[in-house]
């Protein structure tokens, strides 16, 4: 074997890679905390920006695991266009594992969430776009495999493997309603603690009608956009 | 500095690959590789926007990288053991047997590099998978320039006795 012939053996390993979803999912979660530090603080807002209130480490995680879960659509579009045709049962076992896979994304996000403490009003909000589009993705994945299950045939949907996939659809659902609640109470957390500091603010006319709104809001429940109002406070 | 992440960003799209082929090559799953990468990218960040001089970058990401990978082992005892499980390539367009030749291929070269002196297989990876150059592979492991060379001549030749008793 000459040299040449050994570097050219040598550079067949350049072909490794790193999977796209990952190396987006890192740069993400490379720049999460900067981006944040640099955000200026509206001066309404200062109170929750002291060194108390800093956002642990935890928030990113969970901004960066959420951010794994959006991407993770073209993925699985991908897996089922290609399942899609020929429903077998080897086939509906392959589905069940990526379902599986994806209930377990989304309960560590869930877990990582319920662990963190956020007391950041504008990180809770910047968290809801990427909860919303992991649970769009989930619900997405969770349609179409229901379509492929019915696809099948009915020897195949009573069989072991299908009713294996039924139930992890059915898991799935209740991973993302669970990561769903657990994001809305964090926001109802921040929101209480928000309201109740704020009622002993002097607000000017404006802020003190976008207060009242806000408050109408959160004690009907619609806790994203009430916290959008009173972020509005002071502008 | 506004223009930092920027900078930043653009010296992460050039080195995430290799840095994640470097550890890759050195640890034995894909998850140990990616949580290594991305802590030398946190670390690299972290130093970068601190302002301190960054003489090379590449060769301070692979020293990070490195450095991490020698914590991994060290840390809780591990043994480096590389698997001989066929390499993913992700080129469609190859036709299958030329693609299963290659992933065979690959990862008996992949196996090769992981049986030559965990020194010399770093020198080969940097030099010959990543192109770095004599003097900033020297930076990155801390050796002489005329160290790395010698190193690199004597771990190729050990490579390529090991590739031709495996059939190359």
């Amino acid at each position: 074997m000459q040299e040449k012939d050994l570097v050219r053996t040598i550079e067949q390993l350049r072909t490794i890679e790193p999977r796209k979803d990952w190396v987006l999912s890192v740069k993400t979660r490379v720049f999460a905390e900067y981006d944040f530090e640099n955000e200026k603080p509206h001066r309404v807002w200062s109170f929750f920006m002291k060194p108390a209130a800093v956002i642990p480490l935890a928030a990113f995680a969970v901004i960066g695991l959420v951010f794994y879960l959006s991407s993770f659509q073209e993925l699985q579009t991908a897996k089922l266009e290609m399942n899609q045709l020929t429903a077998d049962l080897q086939e509906i076992q392959k589905l069940t594992l990526s379902l599986e896979g994806l209930q377990t994304d989304i309960r560590e996000a869930k877990d990582t969430l319920d662990a963190t403490e956020i007391n950041n009003p504008k990180i809770v909000l910047k968290m809801s776009e990427g909860i919303e589009k992991a649970a769009m993705t989930g619900r997405g994945v969770i349609e179409e495999t229901r379509k492929i299950v019915e696809a099948a045939s009915s020897s195949n949907v009573e069989s072991e493997e299908g009713l294996s996939i039924l139930a992890s659809i059915t898991n799935t659902e209740k991973a993302i309603e669970d990561l769903e609640k657990s994001y809305q109470e964090k926001v109802k957390a921040v929101l209480e603690s928000l309201i109740g500091e704020m009622d002993h603010w002097a607000l000017g006319e404006e802020d003190f009608q976008k207060f009242q709104e806000a408050k109408q809001d959160y004690e009907q429940g619609r806790y994203s956009e009430s916290l959008e109002k009173i972020l509005m406070i002071g502008f | 500095m506004p223009n930092l992440k920027e900078q930043f960003s653009r010296i992460y799209d050039e080195y995430i690959k290799k840095i994640y082929r470097f550890v890759y090559l050195k640890v034995e799953s894909e998850d140990i590789a990616q949580d290594i990468t991305s802590e030398a990218f946190i670390k690299g960040w972290d130093k970068f926007k601190s302002g301190e001089e960054i003489k090379n970058m590449q060769a301070f990401l692979f020293q990070i990288a490195r450095n991490l990978v020698i914590d991994y082992y060290r840390e809780k005892g591990r043994v480096r053991t590389i698997s001989n499980q066929e390499l993913q390539i992700p080129d469609p367009r190859m036709a299958v047997a030329r693609q299963s030749q290659i992933s065979s291929d690959m990862a008996q070269v992949k196996l090769a590099l992981s049986e030559i002196n965990e020194d010399y297989q770093d020198l080969i990876v940097l030099r010959y998978l990543d192109e770095l150059s004599i003097q900033e592979i020297a930076k990155v492991v801390g050796k002489s320039e005329g160290a790395v060379r010698v190193s690199l001549h004597r771990g190729m030749q050990d490579l390529k006795k090991r590739l031709e008793n495996k059939g190359f």
